[in-house]
């Protein structure tokens, strides 16, 4: 059985793209990476991933629309989403949390390592998102 | 005791002791008189003798001094017979002749010597003449002749003459003795014993006069008192007799007179007391008619004045005519030149009047709403003037009271359009400014100017939406640096050496420091353009502010700082206030606190309240503000010379976003700071919280 995890980041900013990998690549984790929502779908119908790393400020379609769409469909539902955002507005956070996200983390206030060891810890404790 | 009861028939009758006394003092008045009456007989018997004798006497001695005058003549006439002596000699002769007639008989034993000397001396007479006439013709040798028959006959005479002198002398003599011995020793007894009635007779009197004039002192005493007001005084008794009559009788008397004087005194007082009033009144009335003349004194003089003056003011009346003419001549000119100046601002100006009616109009109104000064003069401002705020709400009529009030001048929000006659909506830039007289200090209606502002507003909206994008563009590559930074000095990208870290150490903070600004920079601009929403909901400033302490904690740790916090009252009632306002406002200031101070400071925080607010004070004991920099805290970018040493990143927008959300609330925000000792910040707000307001979004970038 294939145990490694899969993250799917969804970024729209190249060089954290390439930061993220970087980092998570390093921790052994399965990297799927997305630069926009309509993308992200796409790549989710290919493989649900165990985790997915949302940005919100994307062009398109946007963060809140994927994770409503996630929700909306009953084999997406319940993928563990973790939003990585520059806001630290409390409005999109109420919002996300009603959308059922795991966590909510404004990027100026952690560093890149701390994020990564959050993702790691959250793909170690959950299964397989597949049922 | 009736006084007409007893009369005089009683023995102890005043008028039977007066009777007594008088007829005592009249029977020893009778008795003296009739004694002296004798006595003065007696002693003018007495006196009648004795002087009877003395004549008798000196009669005698009158012969006898004639006869010795005689002899002494006819010596001398014997020795010198031719002296004449005639004339001498008959005078003496007539004399003896007539004493010797004049020889009285007193009586019966004497009157045989009495003839005896009468005889006698006619007989000497007769010698004696002879003898002249011997003398005459013998002349020297007559002396032989006298010798024989004068000088013995003459010496006999005189003989007789002195035996008689010496008998009536010792007659005399004897009667003289008689009558002191009667007046010596029998009547003066009979006289001590007159007197000695006289004086009991005159006590009698006395005494009777006493009783008497006694009870009449007394009743005069009494009266006396009476007169000086004392009706009390009463005579005492004196007895049944008519003074006893007549004290008691007076004594009623006066009783009586005391009772109709009380009643008399009673009535008296009423009358005096009526009297009085009447008095009183009169006087009032006659002080009122005083004051009624001199009232109308001064009313003709008044009149007269008066006259005077509208005489007087007539003339002016006249002559300020002429002279309004003239200033309304150059007040219509000044008017005129009003108007053109109005008519050429180049802002829109309208006049308003206290019932908000449009007075006046400029050229410039009428060009930007579209309306003709006709259409508007005269016409309610508001039916005609539509403002809007930035959502379409329309502006309350409450941004014109104040200034209707004349209180102060309005400058309305900046957000605010008009509706101009064809609908569109045009940004305008408004004050309204109160029209007060000078005098009076009432407000007479407002003068508003406006001006289209869509070229500002434009300009203003592009620079907010230029932050805005530009600060968003900004955080996404800050965010890359940071991480990438951050990666470096992992290691992620293999081994560095000292050096280099700490390079990558510096570029990492000067991203931290560019993120933290350009967050800044984005919620100002978003305050600045209106766009921020405002969601009220109760909230409790004292666990804000522990939620706040939290966040800081790792700094406060570090620094070995202690923060306290006290509210009064405590509990604090929850204030509705925007979380994240409110969070931005307390986070700021306590964060600078922190910066601020020294190691193992102490910081206060209190939140009291003061009649509708609450006041939130943060109390540093930090390197304070520089007193000649205190003035600059608020500007955008400033830091004040001590704060950059002391925390060289700060970006100086702290402050103005603080000010400008503690405006945006209608809170004040103020400080006291003394350079070296510390810092302390007050900001209030209103009880009644924050009023919620739309907006695009929220704070919290």
């Amino acid at each position: 059985m294939d145990t490694t995890k899969t993250i799917l980041v969804v970024e729209d900013e190249v060089a954290l793209q390439e930061a993220i990998r970087t980092k998570m690549e390093k921790e052994g984790v399965s990297y799927m990476a997305a630069s926009t929502a309509e993308e992200a779908l796409v790549k989710i119908q290919e493989k649900i991933p165990d985790l997915i790393w949302l940005d919100l400020l994307m062009p398109g379609m946007g963060g809140f629309a994927l994770l409503q769409k996630l929700r909306d469909t009953p084999d997406y539902k319940a993928i563990p989403v973790v939003i990585v955002s520059v806001s630290a507005s409390a409005e999109k956070i109420r919002r996300a949390f009603e959308l059922n996200v795991v966590d909510y983390l404004v990027k100026s206030q952690y560093k890149l390592e701390d994020i990564v060891n959050k993702m790691k810890s959250l793909l170690t404790f959950t299964g397989p998102a597949v049922n | 005791m009736d006084p007409n009861h007893k009369k005089s028939h009683s023995l102890l009758s005043f008028r039977a002791k007066i009777i007594a006394a008088f007829s005592v003092f009249m029977i020893t008045n009778i008795v003296f008189g009739a004694t002296f009456y004798y006595l003065f007989h007696r002693l003018d018997s007495w006196n009648s003798h004795i002087k009877t004798m003395y004549t008798q006497v000196q009669t005698y001695t009158k012969l006898e001094d004639y006869t010795d005058n005689i002899q002494n003549i006819i010596e001398e006439l014997a020795t010198n017979p031719k002296v004449d002596r005639t004339h001498d000699i008959q005078e003496n002769i007539s004399g003896l002749r007539d004493a010797a007639n004049e020889v009285m008989v007193l009586n019966e034993e004497e009157k045989k010597d009495v003839e005896q000397v009468k005889t006698a001396t006619v007989t000497f007479i007769e010698t004696t003449n002879a003898a002249i006439d011997t003398v005459k013709t013998k002349g020297v040798k007559a002396r032989d002749i006298l010798d024989t028959t004068f000088f013995p006959a003459q010496d006999k005479y005189s003989v007789l003459v002195r035996t008689n002198i010496a008998r009536e002398n010792k007659e005399f003599q004897a009667i003289y003795d008689g009558y002191m011995v009667e007046f010596t020793k029998t009547h003066p007894f009979s006289i001590a014993l007159i007197i000695v009635m006289y004086i009991v007779t005159f006590f009698l009197t006395f005494f009777f006069a006493t009783r008497v004039t006694q009870p009449i002192d007394k009743i005069t005493e009494v009266i006396k008192k009476i007169k000086e007001g004392d009706l009390n005084a009463r005579i005492p008794s004196e007895g049944f007799d008519e003074i006893g009559q007549l004290a008691s009788g007076f004594n009623t008397m006066v009783e009586n007179l005391q009772q109709s004087y009380a009643k008399m005194e009673q009535t008296v007082n009423q009358k005096t007391g009526e009297l009085e009033e009447k008095v009183k009144s009169a006087e009032l009335q006659n002080s009122t008619l005083e004051e009624t003349k001199r009232a109308m004194l001064n009313l003709l003089e008044d009149a007269r004045l008066s006259e005077e003056k509208v005489k007087v003011q007539a003339e002016e009346l006249q002559k300020a005519l002429s002279e309004t003419e003239r200033l309304a001549h150059i007040a219509n000119q000044e008017r005129n030149t009003y108007l053109l100046l109005i008519s050429s601002i180049g802002e829109g100006v309208v006049v308003l009047d206290l019932d908000k009616k449009i007075t006046i109009v400029n050229h410039v109104t009428e060009q930007i709403m579209g309306y003709t000064a006709e259409e508007m003069i005269g016409k309610s401002f508001f039916d005609l003037f539509a403002f809007l705020h930035r959502d379409k709400k329309p502006v309350e009529e409450r941004f014109w009271d104040e200034a209707f009030s004349a209180k102060q001048a309005v400058v309305l929000p900046s957000d605010i359009s008009v509706q101009t006659k064809d609908k569109t909506l045009i940004p305008v830039a408004e004050v309204v400014s109160p029209i007060v007289d000078k005098e009076t200090q009432e407000s007479k209606g407002v003068i508003i100017t406006f001006r289209d502002v869509r070229e500002e507003r434009a300009l203003e909206d592009a620079r907010i939406s230029f932050i805005s994008v530009a600060s968003h563009q900004l955080r996404t590559p800050l965010t890359s640096m940071r991480w990438f930074s951050e990666m470096l000095i992992g290691g992620d990208a293999g081994d560095i050496s000292e050096e280099q870290r700490h390079f990558v150490e510096r570029i990492y903070q000067g991203t931290d420091r560019m993120i933290a600004l350009v967050n800044l920079l984005l919620q100002i601009a978003r305050v600045e353009a209106g766009r921020v929403r405002i969601e009220p909901a109760p909230v409790d400033m004292k666990t804000t502010t522990s939620g706040v302490l939290l966040t800081l904690k790792t700094m406060l740790d570090q620094k070995k700082q202690t923060i306290e916090i006290h509210t009064d009252p405590d509990p604090f009632p929850t204030i509705p206030m925007d979380q994240e306002v409110i969070w931005q406002v307390v986070q700021n200031l306590i964060s600078n606190a922190i910066r601020y101070s020294p190691e193992n400071s102490t910081i206060n925080v209190n939140i009291k309240k003061t009649d509708n607010y609450a006041e939130y004070t943060v109390e540093d004991h930090g390197i304070g503000i520089p007193k000649d920099q205190q003035n600059r805290i608020f500007e955008k970018f400033f830091r004040a010379e001590n704060a950059l040493k002391m925390v060289p990143e700060g970006s100086g927008l702290g402050m103005s976003l603080v000010k400008l959300l503690v405006e945006g609330w209608n809170g004040k925000i103020w400080f006291e700071s003394e350079e070296g000792k510390g810092t302390t910040f007050h900001f209030t707000i209103p009880l009644s919280g924050m009023e919620a307001r739309e907006g695009e979004v929220k704070l919290t970038v």
